[in-house]
């Protein structure tokens, strides 16, 4: 649109709302060569005139050299004139706009979310700079359809991280029932890094839908795309999708791929809320594997735990072919419900290995926070701690004496503090309770003679530093 | 009770206990619905500040006053404004007595007071929103002396009525204090004015500050009130 048509447009409004104001928007965009678009457009003058009044300010000030101004004009577009004619209006000034400017309105029109912005809000995607298309490519998220998919999901490979960020937070916020099914269609021409990150976004959008493609993802070939789909299924499948999860266990190859699997199936079955219930789909999966899958299986079962978990595992350790499986299970429970279990082991006749495994898993669970007082907790490690045989493990019980946090724990890890071998990991274990003021404060003269035993023993230069830090009362940052 | 916290108040200063004139305090409250016990209550804590006593004592039965004062105190009161000492004490009642004998007595007092006394007594007919003190207080919009002028533009901007708004569309003042406290109180008019539906009004102040000659804060508040005229 020409000058003389914007002055037009200005002066029939100008006897209205005021001469300066609108003589310095004009000023403006006579210099800068941006050319309004203020005129009505044909078929909408069924806006009210208010409104119409109102938009043709806004787009008066989104030419205001006066950056608050145009500011004044983004909460506008944010928050009033409503009705798409209006955004319309607003969106068509996106390609008469300097970046800066187009950047604004974006943002506002993305804020404002009315879909009517859309086809201008495409218009920006493949042209001019890239902080423009990056705010454009971000606008669809709200503004967009199930049409924009490919053209997002194309751009989750784009060199730019900003883009690719942009398109993703995009493709999460996109509206529609149909997006989740065009998301999958997407995943047949995606790379394993396009589906891994697809995958995180059918997680964000909680697309329950995607279930079925993500189970069959878990048992592929390429553990690239296992892994990301188990992690998927993790976050929105529920009871009913484990025994789909459990054959996605089973392709995992064995070590940390596997180990992760069993995490995500743990975590699925610890979101079933009745009470000892959690293993229950587990093991009627279990039931019906074979021999081989079902001893795989004994340790997830162990990392989901209960009473009727626990059942299970005990049957199969009495079995010559389960036993190390089950005892590995055991060794995976996730409450210290199984430390007289443990306790046994322990102390029982089996091969050295198997009872210090049984050892570590009971120091383990010893602090775990349960309905059980601070005081027994305690006394759990410390029979463990009576119970090692090896420094390893009595290090382990010192670290783990951090979780329990009380002055006796702090008077714990003090027995240690002059055996060489032990004395680091008792110095940890004194500042790490140190740490916590109400503790630390409450027993003010025991953690400061225990502090200046740290500054005597230690040669660690982070534990001498923590140490001085709160013998001086003062906060000590845990570095990132 | 009530005569002996009375007799009280003769010899009240700072540092006495306050709770010897708490039966004051629970006469005002006890003599809610009974008109002439009130009356003759207010009469009784006018006549003391007639007599000679402590600073602490006026503070008390001003602040007193202040909650039940009627008519019948205003003289006492206003009696109080030349006074360097006591003017503030006085007018704070006088604001918050009801009758109209109390805006006409600090109108009137506007003439006689110094300076310094008068932008006390111009702020509370503005916390008043006392409309028959617009053409007073329009007047002094140009006074010599920035203070008067500054406390009068902000009094009409408290009043914020079609006249406050009117009075101050007129005023030049020299001083800049002067200027930007007329500019905010044309704002605080225009805001009220757009509240009560009066738009036209409303929109005819805003225009008037949105040229490039004002300062950018008061283009963009003036702007921000345009658009809400419009409808934004």
């Amino acid at each position: 649109m020409s000058h003389s048509c914007f002055e037009q447009s200005a002066a029939r409004i100008v006897p209205t709302v005021g001469v300066g104001l609108f003589m310095g928007a004009a000023f403006f965009f006579a210099a800068s060569g941006y050319a309004l678009e203020n005129g009505g457009e044909s078929g909408e003058t069924a806006a009210a005139a208010e409104d119409g009044e109102l938009v043709s300010m806004i787009l008066l000030l989104l030419g205001d050299a006066d950056r608050q101004m145009r500011a004044l004009a983004y909460e506008q577009i944010r928050n009033q004139a409503p009705g798409p004619a209006a955004t319309r209006r607003f969106a068509t000034q996106l390609d008469k706009l300097p970046p800066e400017g187009q950047v604004g309105l974006l943002a506002a029109l993305t804020d404002r979310g009315d879909t009517a912005a859309r086809p201008a809000v495409i218009g920006l995607l493949e042209e001019g700079p890239a902080d423009v298309q990056v705010a454009a490519v971000r606008a669809l998220g709200p503004l967009g359809d199930t049409s924009d998919v490919p053209r997002l999901v194309a751009l989750l490979s784009h060199d730019s991280q900003a883009m690719r960020s942009a398109a993703q937070a995009s493709l999460v916020r996109l509206g529609g029932s149909d997006v989740t099914v065009a998301l999958v269609r997407q995943t047949a021409s995606a790379d394993a890094q396009g589906l891994a990150t697809i995958f995180d976004i059918l997680v964000e959008r909680r697309a329950r839908e995607a279930i079925p493609l993500l189970l069959f993802a878990a048992i592929c070939d390429d553990p690239a795309l296992r892994r990301p789909a188990m992690q998927a299924l993790e976050e929105l499948a529920g009871p009913g999708e484990i025994p789909g999860m459990v054959r996605g266990l089973l392709a995992a190859e064995p070590g940390s791929e596997r180990e992760a699997a069993e995490r995500c199936i743990a975590a699925v079955c610890a979101r079933i809320e009745e009470a000892g219930a959690q293993a229950v789909p587990l093991l009627a999966v279990v039931e019906k594997a074979g021999a081989a899958d079902r001893t795989v299986l004994l340790s997830v079962v162990g990392r989901v735990g209960g009473p009727r978990a626990l059942k299970a595992v005990e049957a199969a350790l009495g079995e010559e072919a389960t036993h190390a499986a089950a005892l590995r299970a055991l060794c995976n429970w996730p409450s210290a419900d199984v430390a007289p279990r443990l306790i046994e082991l322990v102390e029982s006749d089996l091969p050295s290995e198997q009872r210090i495994a049984a050892l570590r898993a009971l120091i383990r669970v010893a602090p775990l926070p349960d309905q059980r007082s601070d005081d027994a907790r305690l006394a759990l490690l410390t029979r463990a701690m009576a119970m090692a045989a090896r420094d390893e493990e009595r290090r382990l019980a010192l670290d783990r004496a951090k979780a329990i946090r009380t002055v006796e724990s702090l008077r714990f890890a003090l027995d240690y503090l002059d055996h060489d071998q032990y004395s680091e990991h008792a110095c940890q274990t004194v500042v790490e309770l140190a740490h916590h003021r109400g503790l630390r404060d409450a027993h003010e003269a025991e953690f400061h003679a225990a502090l200046n035993r740290v500054l005597e023993t230690s040669e660690d230069a982070t534990v001498q530093a923590r140490a001085t830090a709160y013998l001086n009362n003062e906060t000590w940052v845990r570095p990132e | 009770m009530l005569d002996q916290a009375f007799e009280a108040l003769k010899t009240y200063d700072w540092g006495t206990d306050r709770n010897v004139l708490n039966p004051i305090d629970e006469a005002v409250i006890a003599t809610r619905e009974d008109a002439a016990a009130r009356r003759e209550l207010e009469d009784r804590l006018v006549a003391v500040l007639e007599d000679d006593v402590s600073h602490s004592a006026k503070d008390f039965v001003c602040r007193t006053l202040m909650s039940m004062g009627t008519a019948a105190s205003v003289p006492a009161l206003a009696g109080l404004l030349p006074s360097a000492e006591y003017s503030h004490l006085g007018r704070y009642a006088l604001e918050r007595i009801p009758a109209e004998e109390a805006a006409q007595a600090m109108r009137e007092s506007l003439e006689e007071l110094p300076n310094p006394l008068k932008v006390g007594v111009i702020s509370s007919l503005g916390a008043r929103r006392d409309e028959r003190s617009v053409p007073a207080l329009g007047a002094l919009l140009g006074d010599a002396d920035p203070a008067v002028a500054t406390a009068a533009a902000r009094a009409l901007g408290g009043i914020r009525s079609a006249a406050a708004a009117q009075a101050l569309t007129a005023a030049e003042p020299d001083a800049p204090e002067a200027r930007l406290a007329v500019t905010d109180a044309r704002l605080a008019c225009a805001e009220a004015l757009l509240a009560a539906g009066d738009r036209t009004a409303a929109l005819a102040i805003y225009r008037g500050l949105t040229g490039e000659d004002q300062p950018a804060h008061v283009r963009l508040a003036a702007t921000r009130g345009v658009l809400a005229c419009a409808g934004g």
